[in-house]
């Protein structure tokens, strides 16, 4: 049982993890986007929509990511553009990518895809125990896995990452060294929206097969939560949003034994786990948080 | 042809600067040549930022010329003075403090989206290691003092490629009295090296010390120039920085006997920061009535924290706090009612609400109204104000004035008329010269001595050691999270606390 838990763990968690991931390059320049929400629903939308069309899963990721960038784009343009305020506007977007994904979703509702199924890697998957658990997922899966450190290189060992790093703390350096600080805020948020559609596309096209209405169930604020928790970090990401999904696995379990446990409350238990991980966290001792970053969280940003 | 006649880096021709009324920088002509020490002094607000920010490129001029090479430039944007070779530590240093050494250097010398970090770091110990910069690249910049972050400012300005000349921003005023020496130093390796050399200051020693060439600005215009075989004098600088303005002289009449009775008292306290860091432990500190205490210290030592205790707004975590044979719980309404005054170490942000008029600061903080009828009679409380004694001589603004149309120097008077006119029994006051002219900080510095005169008791926080020295009867040093046992002001000198300032008391 266990290890069916840890299996969906990864599972589970993988959309949640991609989108986090790409929050997390949106804070670093200094961005808080909730919208991630909206993201992953259009993103899971539009995935789906094309897998529909094409019969083809990678157009279909591909079509989920663009459909997330795009709405990241609206987040961008008014809060990097027009200098509106971060949370508010997050939070409108992801209202809207509600309404917008309800509205257009609906022909979509009993439409049955193929989609990505789990590739069992040869040999790595025959490994005793661990084989089963990381290496029989699907190919977003797989992908998400290798992003994480290709990220981490990304964001602590090249200039790129100085500068997107730099962005997010003190934009007077940046603008000193000739970056215009405004152009990285920018393609951060894009990419975290692109990175948040994927994890969206993931779910529908991958994880779950369908397309219901409002499916992302708050995964993408989770993200969002999961980013401060894990101190700006990819792999500490990662491991939250594989937290994440081991409680959802749990839940599924837990409801399969037939326990006499109201399903509502089991709804519950990744969410509450999640602001318990906050809680602890908060309490740390010193601010891990990027600079730009502390300003929007007080309320002058 | 002109570029034969001496050899030269960057010269000026009439370079004008406006801002709207103001003419911050007229006709200023000047040379800097290669291998020599130019230092541009002047008083706040004289016009030797604007310059500088002219020749880094952050301004572009309104009037006049730039040469360099034989030929004219233009060096606005700063990239594009950079690219000429200028480079300048600026005083608020231009680093991210949550990266590392390496990272912010990288930032700005490394052109393309990956580098070697080996062959970086590598660069950056042999440029250290040349001029005495010791740097410890991996380590973040958060973890620094002040003296380690302009050390890396200035490692960042000899790695860009092609830097011959370096711009100074008031480089000392960060340093303790032994990191100023070592300065210096540098500096005349830099100036052995070939590097034409820009050195912003107030500080006349400096000049003296180590400038080839002086010109001194006074309201935005160049008023004299000289070199040194023409040979320097402090009088003459003096002079030529002050104008025909008259400058009081601030003495300490030596002798006065203080009362002995106690007005402050600290004991076995401890104090925890933001975070929950202990900041200050064994505290124990002592005023006496009348008496001055400096308070010496690297700044970010807990200057802040240990202001915030002697006012009630933080509160102690161990030990006892007293005024006047009282003690007192951490709460500022008890602080005030005791006679305890405040000037915090960052007034605009701390004190200023910046819709409200200076009168409308005054009342509410507590200054004694008058009625009129129901409400207050505002015009008999204004004219009060500004015929103060206190607001005259700090020549405090019109008191309508809005808070957030006054310069730095203009809230900084404001905020000590505040604290002055209560005729505190206790003053904290932080800073008190920072962002004034000295004409200004003479007569404040002459203020707080007459007010200690007068029996308050004033624990004063300061950068400048010149200050406390001027005025303390006491020096105590904040470091390594103890304060110091205090030291008489006219039995230790500026050396000793200058040590005490890096090491502590256990060296």
């Amino acid at each position: 049982m266990i290890a069916d838990i840890l299996t969906g763990a990864i599972r589970s968690g993988t959309s949640v993890m991609l989108a986090s991931q790409g929050e997390l390059v949106s804070e670093r320049a200094g961005v808080i986007n909730l919208g991630t929400e909206g993201s992953m629903l259009c993103g899971a939308l539009g995935g789906f929509a094309v897998t529909v069309w094409s019969g083809n899963p990678w157009l279909g990721t591909v079509a989920g990511g663009l459909c997330g960038l795009l709405i990241s784009l609206i987040h961008a343009f008014l809060v990097i553009s027009c200098g509106a305020n971060q949370l508010a506007t997050g939070l409108t977007i992801m209202f809207f990518g509600m309404g917008v994904t309800a509205f257009f979703g609906k022909g979509f509702v009993s439409q049955q895809i193929v989609g990505f199924n789990p590739v069992p890697i040869p040999l790595l998957s025959d490994i005793p125990y661990l084989g089963k658990i990381l290496f029989n997922h699907d190919p977003l899966t797989y992908l998400s896995m290798l992003l994480v450190p290709m990220l981490w290189y990304l964001i602590f060992r090249t200039r790129l990452g100085i500068i997107l790093r730099a962005a997010g703390e003190r934009e007077e350096v940046l603008f000193a060294s000739g970056i215009n600080p405004r152009l990285v805020r920018y393609l951060a948020v894009l990419a975290g929206g692109f990175l948040a559609g994927i994890g969206g596309a993931q779910l529908s096209i991958a994880y779950t097969h369908s397309w219901v209405e409002n499916m992302v169930a708050g995964r993408g604020v989770v993200a969002v939560a999961l980013v401060i928790f894990a101190s700006w970090k990819p792999v500490q990401a990662m491991l939250g949003a594989y937290l994440f999904g081991a409680a959802q696995a749990l839940q599924l379990t837990v409801q399969q034994q037939g326990l006499a446990i109201s399903p509502y409350f089991l709804f519950m238990v990744p969410y509450v786990l999640t602001l318990v991980a906050l809680l602890i966290v908060e309490r740390r001792k010193q601010s891990q948080t990027p600079e730009a970053l502390g300003k929007v969280l007080a309320g002058s940003g | 042809m002109e570029k034969h006649d001496e050899r030269y880096l960057l010269k000026t021709k009439g370079l004008t600067k406006v801002f709207g009324p103001l003419v911050a920088n007229s006709e200023i002509d000047l040379v800097v040549k290669p291998g020599s020490i130019h230092a541009i002094l002047g008083e706040n607000g004289a016009g030797k930022s604007t310059l500088m920010k002219m020749l880094y490129g952050v301004y572009a001029p309104d009037g006049g010329s730039i040469m360099m090479d034989g030929e004219e430039v233009e060096l606005h944007p700063p990239t594009k003075a950079r690219a000429k070779g200028i480079g300048m530590v600026f005083q608020d240093f231009r680093v991210v403090p949550a990266l590392t050494i390496l990272d912010n250097i990288a930032l700005s010398v490394e052109k393309g989206f990956t580098f070697n970090r080996k062959k970086l770091k590598q660069r950056i110990i042999e440029i250290s290691s040349k001029y005495g910069l010791a740097v410890n690249p991996d380590a973040y910049v958060w973890e620094l003092d002040l003296g380690q972050r302009q050390r890396l400012e200035i490692v960042k300005v000899l790695l860009a490629e092609n830097t011959r000349i370096i711009i100074f921003d008031e480089p000392t005023s960060v340093l303790v009295p032994q990191e100023v020496e070592a300065f210096l130093n540098m500096l005349r390796m830099l100036r052995a090296d070939g590097y034409g050399i820009l050195l912003i200051t107030h500080k006349i020693n400096e000049v003296l010390a180590c400038a080839d060439q002086v010109s001194v600005l006074r309201s935005g215009v160049l008023t004299y120039t000289a070199s040194k075989e023409d040979g320097l004098t402090a009088d003459q600088l003096i002079g030529a920085m002050m104008g025909d303005k008259e400058l009081k002289t601030v003495e300490k009449q030596s002798g006065i006997q203080t009362s002995s009775e106690l007005a402050l008292v600290i004991k076995d306290g401890m104090i925890k920061g933001d975070y929950g860091e202990v900041i200050i432990q064994d505290l124990n500190l002592q005023v006496r009535k009348g008496q001055i205490v400096g308070v010496a210290g690297i700044s970010g030592s807990g200057q802040k924290e240990l202001a915030e205790v002697l006012f009630g707004l933080r509160g102690l975590l161990k030990g006892s706090i007293e005024v006047a044979g009282k003690p007192l719980k951490p709460d500022v309404r008890a602080f005030l009612e005791a006679g305890v005054s405040f000037v915090s170490e960052d007034p605009i942000k701390e004190s200023v609400i910046p819709g409200f008029s200076i009168l409308q600061h005054m009342v509410l903080d507590g200054m004694e109204l008058k009625k009129k009828g129901l409400g207050i009679d505002w015009k008999a409380l204004a004219q009060e104000l500004e015929q103060s004694e206190q607001a005259q001589a700090l020549a405090l603004a019109a008191s309508s004035r809005r808070a957030d149309t006054l310069s730095g120097g203009n809230v900084q008077r404001m905020v000590l008329t505040r604290a002055l006119i209560r005729k505190p029994e206790v003053l904290i006051i932080s800073y008190p010269s920072r962002g004034l002219d000295i004409g200004t900080t003479r007569t404040i510095q002459q203020h707080l001595l007459e007010l200690a005169k007068q029996g308050t008791a004033i624990v004063l926080f300061s950068e400048d050691l010149d200050e406390l020295f001027k005025l303390s009867d006491q020096l105590v040093v904040l470091a390594g999270k103890r304060l110091t046992s205090p030291y008489e002001t006219a039995s230790t000198n500026a050396a000793q606390i200058g040590q005490l300032m890096l090491k502590g008391e256990s060296a």
